[in-house]
């Protein structure tokens, strides 16, 4: 089991480098393909002439494209991302300051999405034709249609304006509360590590609408496949096998079945992370949440280009990642992808 | 006392077309030990049959009347609870196509382990050796590292040796095999169904062999029950059947059996096809394709009673 | 064939009146892109000075944003722009990822390699991610939103066009075509091509509503269409900072009528699903 694991490991490790040489081309293009000359935009709007021809110069693109190809591959190596104009700061230390309160939303919105959406799919499906069933699919075909940013500002208006129950969408955490000691950079983490639950709480409080506005997008495409896919297992021969040895309901539908659903379910995974990584920036942008997707927003708007160009390999490579985590799960529940027969 | 007794089983299903009535009145028994076929061609209902006895049927499938007592309960009004127990317990199935009957992501010895720890009592330490000692007896090669085996990795012979170990790990009384062998190469078939005898000796187990192999019954059956359209149309012990039949379409089965040294345009093909079991039917679903058909056919048959010796359900027999 | 494509439609039709509601929905939005801005009972960019952050009422249904602008007017104005972005977004991707997909599929060989290529290093990138990237370089226009969207979409078509093409590619009818002289190229796009086309229908469906949501999004953080333009998108930026002051109706007029088209389109793929291939209904 273990050797069959570790082929497995390195042989998606090698799937995902072109994946990740593309992402690392596609945004040296993209930069250079900026109307007009790339270093007037680097060096920002303000800047002078001499300004403009100095940063011209560090950043190399007096020289020829693919001289300037092989030193921002070297940047990369070395995790260089550049300087920020607006706040001066290198783009790689304003990444890593703003990358936790990213990823604490979007992993919250994901648990969430998962701990709701799959259950409602099993229950559609072992109750075909059912009220619960009916309710699922409209649901699920309404959800899909939802523009994160409007339930997002709708949520904020029907949740804060008119019921009060959450704090005004203004960041992460309420200036009264002190911010917990950083031991992850995720509040809710090291909040309970610190045994702040006061704290915990306020934060939690400041994370609810956000996580929820993301979940719900997702929570309708994981709940319609989980369905899908459940119905399909549940009807397949190897389940009424299992029934006819006897074994329980339980172990029918959860050993049975549930983990052979789950296998489309995971690769369904990886599109909702492709989703939700976008939407990052929506939702960041609507509750003011300090990540780095409003980081590369404000940077955009103000001319800012490296942040900008920083934001998509982070995003892009963050992706690659995480895609390549989804396979070797999908590689642990599936067998038949492990070994070759 | 038959161990199981099959009496008036009727069975309907719900589709977008209609009603089908897949099964009318069905009826027959098994003693302790015996083996019985149950042959026909396919969507005779003889699946159906089984399907509603382990009451696994789909959920489309309603039983419209019949009782099935299998060691002094009714199976087929039986609570979920009562059945859950005697499943893989007392009685045991085997499907077809086993590939697909076993769980593709679950080790085979592990598939095994489930039944024992749900039925047989068997501590958890003691599982693996016991399923070990299960996979050896229905002669699969090096079962220790077998155990570990993933379906896709066997052979479908060695899948429906696991499916046969499966279904023997708690020893039951009584075996349904719906058509354990299709599919199986010829020498595999035979070793298959050789080691389903062996075993059904070893612990006196009955088997009801479910095919459509007429020559596969008459090889292993001491019993058969001839199934047309949903109906039970002869039952008698194999010797008398083949010498006697007293059914016109079981006779025209016997002829349409290859036999070995006749040529293919020897092979006597019965005409016509099974009726549309939807809408209304004739008394005797077979009476539109028989030869023998008088207008005192239309006459509802009675129904079969369960019984040994040599029964049929025709106006008319041979 | 018509005759009983006819009655297979009608079939379907009744036996999902919602199908039959959400196209009615559409043709209405159809209607109102055309000729909305005739309709339209106010003038969209002019601004009323005097009637600021007024509420709905009998004059103005959907009240009136922060220059005085008839929130009904801008609603239904920005009906055309939205529905032409993702119409001719999805009219590019399809048309040049399916006929890029279909000529992987026959071809094979470095065609299907380098269209692989192509497909596999968009679909590394979180697609919205990457539309931003493109309009960020390529500059702040509708025409590059369209082009953003068009492009992140590609991958969908391509793959599907290849499967399509690759499964037809040994069919019957295309030996036939071939023995009987015709070029390769002639066989793909005279008998493969238009086969693969029914498939590709629903997905063509989904992916409306889909461009519309990217297109509304991007332009929601402010990249594309420019304000004073009326657009779904902007228009719920605008109001957002409205929302906190308890202004809701210029966020939410705008943001229903989005979700309203999208919805439609979603309801008409499944239609045209279950229309097409039964077996997959879910």
């Amino acid at each position: 089991m273990r050797r069959s694991f570790l082929r497995l490991v390195s042989r998606r490790l090698a799937a995902a480098a072109p994946g990740l040489a593309g992402v690392v081309v596609v945004t040296f293009c993209l930069m250079r393909a900026l109307p007009g000359d790339p270093a007037a935009y680097f060096a920002g709007n303000a800047a002078t002439k001499e300004a403009i021809e100095q940063v011209r110069v560090k950043l190399g693109l007096d020289k020829s494209l693919p001289e300037q190809f092989v030193s921002y591959v070297r940047d990369l190596a070395r995790a260089n991302l550049g300087q920020s104009v607006t706040t001066g700061q290198p783009v790689r230390a304003e990444m890593l300051a703003r990358l936790p309160a990213s990823l604490e939303l979007t992993l919250t919105a994901l648990l969430l999405a998962v701990a709701v959406a799959l259950p409602a799919g099993v229950l559609a499906a072992t109750r075909p034709g059912s009220w619960v069933d009916q309710v699922v699919r409209v649901l699920t075909t309404a959800g899909v249609s939802l523009p994160t940013f409007f339930t997002g500002i709708l949520l904020v208006y029907v949740f804060y304006y008119l019921l009060g129950w959450v704090p005004s969408p203004t960041g992460r955490f309420d200036s009264l509360f002190p911010t917990p000691p950083r031991v992850t950079g995720f509040y809710l983490a090291d909040s309970l590590i610190a045994r702040d639950f006061e704290t915990f709480r306020a934060c939690l409080r400041q994370l609810a609408l956000p996580a929820v506005t993301m979940a719900l997008f997702v929570m309708a495409p994981l709940a319609r496949m989980t369905r899908a896919s459940m119905l399909g297992a549940l009807g397949s021969d190897f389940i009424r096998t299992a029934r006819a040895s006897g074994l329980s309901s339980r172990t029918v539908l959860w050993t049975y079945g549930f983990r052979n659903a789950m296998l489309p379910v995971v690769t369904t995974l990886g599109m909702i992370l492709s989703f939700m990584l976008g939407a990052n920036v929506l939702v960041e942008k609507v509750f003011a949440w300090p990540g780095i997707g409003s980081f590369a927003l404000e940077s955009l708007l103000a001319s800012d280009y490296a942040p900008v160009q920083g934001f998509i390999l982070v995003m892009a490579t963050l992706y690659v990642l995480l895609n390549l985590v989804i396979d070797i799960l999908y590689g642990i529940i599936d067998p038949r992808v492990r070994i070759e027969a | 006392m038959p161990l199981l007794s099959v009496e008036g089983l009727s069975v309907e299903f719900r589709t977008r077309d209609g009603i089908v009535k897949a099964l009318d009145r069905v009826g027959f028994e098994i003693r302790r030990g015996e083996t019985v076929g149950v042959v026909g061609e396919s969507g005779s209902g003889k699946s159906v049959t089984a399907f509603s006895i382990m009451r696994i049927l789909d959920p489309a499938a309603r039983i419209t009347g019949g009782r099935a007592v299998f060691d002094g309960l009714d199976l087929l009004s039986a609570t979920e609870r009562e059945i859950e127990g005697r499943r893989g317990r007392h009685l045991s199935m085997i499907f077809q196509n086993p590939r697909t009957a076993l769980n593709p992501i679950r080790q085979v010895g592990r598939q095994i382990g489930d039944v024992l720890l749900r039925h047989a009592g068997v501590s958890r330490g003691a599982v693996r050796s016991r399923a070990v000692e299960l996979l050896a007896q229905v002669q699969i090669p090096d079962p220790e590292r077998r155990y570990w085996a993933y379906p896709f990795e066997l052979s479908g012979g060695m899948c429906q040796r696991v499916m046969i170990a499966l279904a023997l790990a708690c020893g039951p009384s009584l075996l349904l095999a719906d058509e354990p062998t299709t599919g199986l190469d010829v020498t595999t078939q035979a070793a298959i169904m050789d080691l389903i005898d062996d075993l059904a000796r070893a612990r006196r187990m009955a088997t009801l062999l479910i095919t459509h192999d007429l020559g596969l019954a008459a090889l292993h059956c001491e019993r058969i029950v001839v199934m047309h359209a949903g109906h039970v149309v002869e039952s008698a012990p194999t010797a008398a059947l083949f010498a006697n039949p007293r059914h016109p379409y079981t006779a025209k089965l016997i002829a349409a059996t290859p036999k070995p040294g006749a040529s293919l345009d020897e092979l006597a093909a019965i005409p016509g096809g099974l009726p549309d079991l939807r809408g209304a039917l004739p008394a005797c679903r077979y009476s539109p394709r028989c030869e023998r058909y008088a207008p005192f056919c239309d006459e509802p048959l009675p129904l079969l009673v369960p019984a040994s010796g040599h029964t049929v359900a025709c106006w008319k027999p041979l | 064939m018509t005759a009983a494509a006819l009655r297979h439609a009608r079939y379907v039709v009744t036996e999902n009146p919602i199908t039959l509601v959400a196209f009615s929905m559409l043709v209405t939005l159809l209607f109102l892109a055309l000729v909305g801005p005739a309709l339209a009972p106010y003038d969209p960019l002019k601004s009323d000075t005097a009637n600021t952050l007024k509420p709905p009422s009998a004059r103005h249904w959907f009240g009136t944003d922060q220059l005085g602008r008839d929130m009904l007017s801008r609603v239904m104005v920005a009906t055309r722009l939205d529905m032409a972005i993702a119409f001719l977004a999805v009219a590019l991707s399809f048309a040049v990822g399916s006929l890029a997909g279909a000529c992987a599929g026959v071809f094979g060989g470095w065609t299907e390699r380098i269209v692989s290529r192509i497909s596999d290093t968009i679909m590394a990138f979180p697609l919205f991610v990457l539309a931003m990237g493109i309009v960020a370089a390529l500059g702040n226009s509708v025409f590059n939103v369209i082009l953003a969207t068009a492009i992140i979409n590609l991958p969908f078509y391509a793959r599907m066009a290849r499967a399509e093409a690759n499964v037809r590619r040994e069919a019957g009818y295309v030996e036939a075509a071939r023995l009987s002289g015709n070029s390769t190229m002639r066989t793909l796009v005279v008998h493969i091509y238009p086969n693969c086309l029914p498939p590709m229908m629903v997905q063509v469906s989904l992916n409306l509503g889909w461009a519309m949501l990217n297109a509304a999004g991007l332009a929601f953080i402010g990249l594309g269409v420019r304000p004073p333009t009326p657009e779904w998108g902007i228009l719920v930026a605008e109001g957002a900072s409205f929302i906190l002051s308890g202004e809701w109706w210029i966020a939410l007029f705008p943001g229903l009528a989005l979700m309203l088209a999208v919805f439609c389109f979603n309801l008409m793929g499944d239609g045209l699903r279950d229309l097409i291939d039964p077996r997959r209904r879910t």
